[in-house]
């Protein structure tokens, strides 16, 4: 058993630095379990060993310079590398892409190594880890569960050890939901925080990318290397980025905290599990406020309505040439996208900002971050999630976003950190939200709440890795 | 709305995505109907809440931007 893949990729950072470990030592770790895990959980659409052996010899031969240099990494197959082919979880195959996204250019410079592309949602879309042309991605602790999508490689890579940390999407909750189910932090950013350029869009006016990892600090190291400006994305034009890894001590110190209270049911097991972690929140923050937002019920629509029209404005003209080509869940989830007037398109885009504004000054009066739970339900088995009967898409899908998906159409940032076990040993997780550009706040408060909760655990303990 | 007029809606979706996409449906129609309807009467209801033709005109990132956490360091150097 590795025991190096048990580090986090901040110890692993450490012990390359001090000469404890090499780049290919963890490069070859990874790539074994890498192996055993997929044939467990089937996280890995591909593995690619030599090119990640090329990547650490390099890294080792040079002088360390990052932070990031030499560690084992791998992402989700939705983002474009100069020169090769990416899925998108879809069997028709695409050309080969021009340049590569600029999230991986970035990891790329700072010495990252990519030891292969992981499995997603078909078309980015579905929050439950399912995939009819590649087949389902398993959770890292219990295969008979789901592993949460449409980032469900990166966050079973992740838990289970085979890589330190991984890049996800997130438009309804695509990075919180499998974050959540695999006992991981995953961070939606802001709007604008991180380009999406080369990354397939979902839905482009609310995608968003960010890292999955097993702790917060670790997310902060991986925003510290992806975030910022890029003039290939126009969202992110003029938008400062704070450091994150040194705000990770201080910038949670005196902030007020709140509950978002909302009508969705909750397992009562999520409710139980919730309540624990706000009573450990609220020794660190003193009071806690409830806060409500009066219209909550129509912001599911209303991000729903940009995570149907905008996919079926990318897929129409595919739908039209073969209709085969997709499952039917994704087919039929996007034909609500081709009928949905545009008057209500454009209305929907009208109300973001006043939205966003009524948002802040009723839920964020007085608190700093609010909490809820990323799902309102425990960890499903994959039995219980057949997207493909019948008509169930139209309600697992809610069943699975209704807490997360709003978030998006706000553009505000959201971690999703772990909160406990429910009673079958699968983890739960809670969403820390912070006002626009809050991230380094939520960072350091996820780091604090972490330790008080003493969360942690062992990948190479997980039934994904034995 | 009657359910005269959601099944007559129902009714003529399937025409409509083949006439303006070529698209072929996949799907019960009453399903599809049920999901454009849900997500439409939310907006509209919104819309005649908080939309009005002279209201400031305001650019979403910009929103974002104003009323940005105390943590972001504010604007980059362009």
């Amino acid at each position: 058993m590795s025991q190096e893949l048990d580090w986090t990729l901040a110890q692993a950072s450490q012990a390359l630095a001090e000469g404890r470990s090499s780049a290919q030592a963890l490069a070859e770790a990874a790539l074994r379990r890498a192996r055993t895990v997929q044939a467990r959980t089937n996280a890995f659409l591909a593995i690619t060993a030599e090119a990640a052996r090329s990547q650490a010899r390099l890294s080792d031969g040079q002088p360390r310079r990052h932070a990031l240099q030499g560690i084992p990494m791998a992402h989700k197959d939705c983002f474009a590398r100069a020169g090769e082919r990416m899925t998108v979880g879809m069997r028709a195959q695409r050309a080969p892409d021009r340049a590569t996204a600029t999230v991986l250019a970035r990891l790329q410079a700072c010495g990252a190594v990519d030891i292969g592309r992981l499995h997603l949602s078909e078309a980015i879309a579905g929050p439950s880890g399912n995939n009819v042309q590649f087949g389902d991605c398993r959770n890292a602790w219990n295969p008979d569960y789901i592993s949460g999508g449409s980032s469900s490689g990166s966050a079973v890579a992740v838990a289970s050890g085979s890589v330190f940390a991984a890049l996800g999407t997130d438009t309804g909750g695509s990075v919180r939901i499998p974050a959540s189910l695999n006992g991981l932090f995953g961070l939606k950013p802001s709007f604008g925080r991180v380009s999406r350029y080369g990354a397939f869009p979902r839905s482009l006016s609310v995608d968003s990318i960010g890292p999955l990892a097993r702790t917060a600090q670790d997310c902060a190291l991986m925003m510290q290397a992806i975030a910022g400006p890029d003039e290939m994305d126009s969202a992110t034009v003029g938008i400062a980025v704070p450091d994150y890894a040194g705000a990770l001590a201080h910038a949670a110190q005196g902030l007020r905290l709140g509950i978002l209270q909302t009508d969705d049911e909750l397992d009562a097991e999520v409710g139980k599990g919730f309540e624990h972690f706000v009573s450990v929140a609220a020794r660190r923050s003193g009071s806690i406020q409830q806060r409500r937002f009066d219209d909550w019920p129509l912001l599911y629509p209303l991000g729903d309505a940009y995570a149907k029209t905008e996919p079926a404005q990318v897929h129409a003209a595919a739908m039209a040439a073969g209709p085969d080509s997709y499952a039917k869940a994704i087919y039929t989830r996007t034909e609500p996208g081709l009928h949905l007037p545009a008057v209500r398109y454009i209305q929907a885009g009208q109300l973001r900002p006043i939205m966003l504004q009524r948002f802040i000054e009723q839920a964020f009066h007085d608190v700093d971050v609010l909490m809820l739970p990323t799902l309102p339900i425990a960890a499903p088995r994959i039995s219980e999630m057949d997207m493909e009967a019948g008509a169930a898409v139209h309600s697992l899908v809610p069943r699975l976003t209704c807490l997360t998906r709003p978030f998006g159409y706000l553009g505000l940032p959201v971690m999703s950190m772990p909160m406990g076990l429910d009673a079958h040993g699968l983890p739960m997780g809670v969403q820390l939200v912070g006002r626009p550009y809050a991230e380094a706040r939520l960072l350091s408060l996820a780091h604090h709440l972490s330790l008080d909760l003493a969360w942690s655990f062992k990948p190479s303990s997980l039934a994904a890795a034995l | 709305m009657s359910v005269q007029t959601t099944q007559r809606y129902a009714a003529s979706l399937e025409a409509a995505l083949q006439a303006l996409y070529g698209v072929s449906s996949r799907a019960d129609q009453a399903d599809i109907s049920q999901e454009v309807l849900k997500m439409n009467d939310a907006i509209r209801t919104l819309a005649e809440r908080y939309l009005d033709p002279l209201q400031p005109l305001a650019d979403f990132r910009q929103v974002l931007l104003r009323l940005a956490d105390s943590t972001h360091p504010g604007q980059a150097e362009a």
